[in-house]
């Protein structure tokens, strides 16, 4: 069965080392190939590396916690920023900014507020021992909205003119120029994305249906808590770093699930090396369309990745 | 490659062996020969010195208009989108936007020193600072902050007698408009208005750097209660604290006198009645601590007092 997907993943590795490839060689700056490695550019060529890196990771780890949630939740809509991870990480990076904590601090607090909200969701869901997936999806947006609202409330009070940054940064950027946080940012998602592909059959099972994987002797309920603390880990890690990208964690599970099927063990791979391509690709094309100024990745994710899905999606319509 | 200077040149010249023992009736020939050696050496070395001059990035409109006024035209190598003045500006390289510079082109751009602006740009001074880059961060809020700021960029290009030459002839531009208040028939100080935003409305209250200009030009603001320097104000208090002048800030077609007498309750507003309502003032002048603040005082100042 694996063998019948060996080319697709060949494929896949080929698509990412050409979308590596060219996202170095081109960016805002027109560079020649042979000066780019001199000296003297040193520093753009670091920059772009990082980029990419962040763009591969931010894209793996969307996708594939997108494809994870939508098979627990048993629902299309699911996305890595559903369940308020997101809400919660912005709630914290505009509390650092109030409280005066240096730039530095940032990302950890955001991380913090992550966390905090994932934890608050976990609560607030739970029914007894259990966890229905409509009291996870509902707890989830209203933490989102209640930390949305607080997040309007302090901006519009503060003194503080920075904050207004925030709105940029809860927008999503991959610009972003710190080793070390790119590095805590992989050091957090890179694990649980292996995680979660061990329970890659668990998660086939969930799929068809909570009855049917009771039936089959998986606990069901401690597979979606640990899903849930996998994909709200992913989601946290990334969005202290890069903030909401949309659409990448949404769609791409979906295209994937159209090329590859819905067996998890291999779309989880499979949604990540696709994600990656994804997300280099959109960010070449963010700080290149318009040079030297950028376009908001989330406007790159919807124009890319919307045409491929419909076009995927109608033909599998015709196929049947 | 060998660090040759003139003096070295003239001594390694005239105490050659051959050099040293020209009878001193040729001396003159060889003399004009050196000269003229000398100047060519000079002329060759001139464009190396030149191209070692400072290379300015600045991403401030303001700070971009006090650098052209230093006469830092050659050094400016990148301005942010925003900065449309003077003119100059427009036709020097795009560093990316006012908010989000692009890190890339600004390192391709090798700049020495790179001007900032506080507020919004300060996750960019991080992430410039990170990259090792030298950054000048300059943002008055004042009159005496802007000069001080002034003075700050003309040591650190060296401009320092520009500096205060610019310094001089604001003080005494603002002087001028001061002292031409005291021709003024006496009576209450005109009291204004100032939206920066219609909707919400917004305006610029005290501790700001326009409630300032504003004082200066012989206004009395009506917004000298809020909590911070730029903010959100009530309709309610504009009608009840009935301004005799108001001024919009921002670009609109429409005709400012009839924009604002249509809201409702504010046509008996004195500012209405009386037809001063103001959107003909270049924002930049007054918005921007530049080095044409005066300038903005001096258009406050003719509106204020007609």
């Amino acid at each position: 069965m694996e063998k019948r997907h060996l080319g697709k993943f060949l494929l896949l590795a080929v698509l990412l080392f050409i979308a590596v490839v060219f996202a170095i060689l081109n960016g805002p700056v027109r560079i020649p190939f042979k000066e780019l490695f001199l000296e003297g550019n040193r520093q753009i060529l670091y920059l772009r590396l990082l980029r990419v890196l962040l763009a591969a990771i931010t894209g793996s780890g969307l996708a594939v916690s997108g494809a994870a949630l939508q098979a627990i939740l048993r629902n299309p809509l699911a996305e890595p920023y559903l369940l308020g991870t997101s809400s919660g990480a912005g709630l914290g990076a505009v509390l650092a900014i109030i409280t005066g904590l240096s730039s530095f601090f940032l990302p950890a607090v955001s991380f913090l507020g992550a966390l905090v909200s994932m934890v608050f969701v976990y609560y607030l869901s739970k029914r007894g021992n259990r966890i229905p997936v409509e009291s996870f999806i509902l707890s989830g947006v209203i933490v989102s909205l209640l930390c949305s609202a607080v997040i309007a409330f302090l901006v519009s009070v503060s003194p503080n003119e920075a904050l207004h940054g925030v709105v940029w940064w809860l927008w999503g950027s991959l610009q972003m120029y710190d080793v070390k946080l790119l590095l805590i940012a992989a050091a957090i998602v890179i694990p649980s994305m292996a995680i979660l592909y061990v329970f890659s059959q668990d998660l086939n099972a969930v799929s068809i249906g909570e009855e049917d994987a009771l039936h089959l002797g998986i606990k069901i309920e401690k597979i979606k808590k640990i899903i849930f603390f996998l994909t709200s880990l992913i989601t946290a890690g990334l969005v202290c770093v890069s903030g909401v990208i949309g659409f990448v964690g949404l769609i791409l599970p979906h295209i994937t699930r159209l090329w590859v099927g819905p067996n998890h063990r291999v779309l989880l791979p499979a949604s990540c090396l696709l994600g990656a391509v994804f997300m280099i690709v959109c960010d070449l094309l963010a700080r290149t369309v318009y040079a030297p100024f950028e376009v908001p990745i989330g406007v790159i994710t919807a124009c890319v990745g919307a045409p491929v899905f419909i076009v995927l999606m109608k033909n599998r319509q015709r196929g049947k | 490659m060998i660090n040759i200077d003139k003096e070295t040149v003239a001594k390694y010249l005239f105490c050659h062996p051959e050099g040293g023992h020209i009878p001193l009736r040729y001396a003159g020939q060889y003399k004009t020969f050196f000269l003229i050696v000398l100047f060519f050496l000079m002329f060759f070395f001139s464009p190396a010195a030149k191209a070692k001059s400072l290379r300015i990035i600045s991403l401030a409109p303001a700070t971009t208009e006090i650098l052209f006024a230093l006469g830092l035209d050659e050094e400016i190598v990148g301005v942010s989108s925003f900065c449309d003045y003077p003119e100059k500006a427009l036709s020097r390289e795009k560093a990316g936007s006012f908010s989000r510079p692009n890190m890339e082109k600004i390192i391709s751009l090798k700049p020495d020193i790179i001007f900032c602006t506080g507020l919004e740009q300060s996750g960019t001074v991080v992430e410039l600072r990170r990259l090792g880059l030298n950054v000048f961060v300059s943002d008055p809020a004042s009159m005496d902050e802007l000069y001080a700021s002034i003075r700050e960029i003309g040591l650190r290009t060296g401009k320092t007698r520009e500096a205060e030459n610019i310094i001089r002839g604001m003080a005494e531009e603002i002087e001028e408009v001061k002292s031409l208040q005291k021709n003024a028939p006496p009576g209450k100080k005109p009291k204004v208005f100032v939206e920066i935003w219609q909707s919400p409305l917004m305006t610029a209250g005290k501790g700001s750097y326009l409630d300032e200009l504003l004082r200066l030009a012989g206004g009395e603001n009506i917004a000298y209660d809020t909590v911070r320097p730029y903010c959100y104000f009530s309709a309610e208090q504009v009608i009840k604290r009935d301004p005799d002048c108001i001024f919009l800030t921002y670009m609109d077609n429409t005709d400012p006198l009839q924009k604002v007498g249509r809201r409702f309750g504010w046509e008996h507003v004195s500012a209405v009645r009386n037809k001063r309502v103001y959107n003909d003032i270049d924002a930049n002048l007054i918005l921007r601590p530049g080095p044409r603040a005066a300038q903005g005082v001096r258009e406050l100042y003719k509106r204020l007092y007609p």
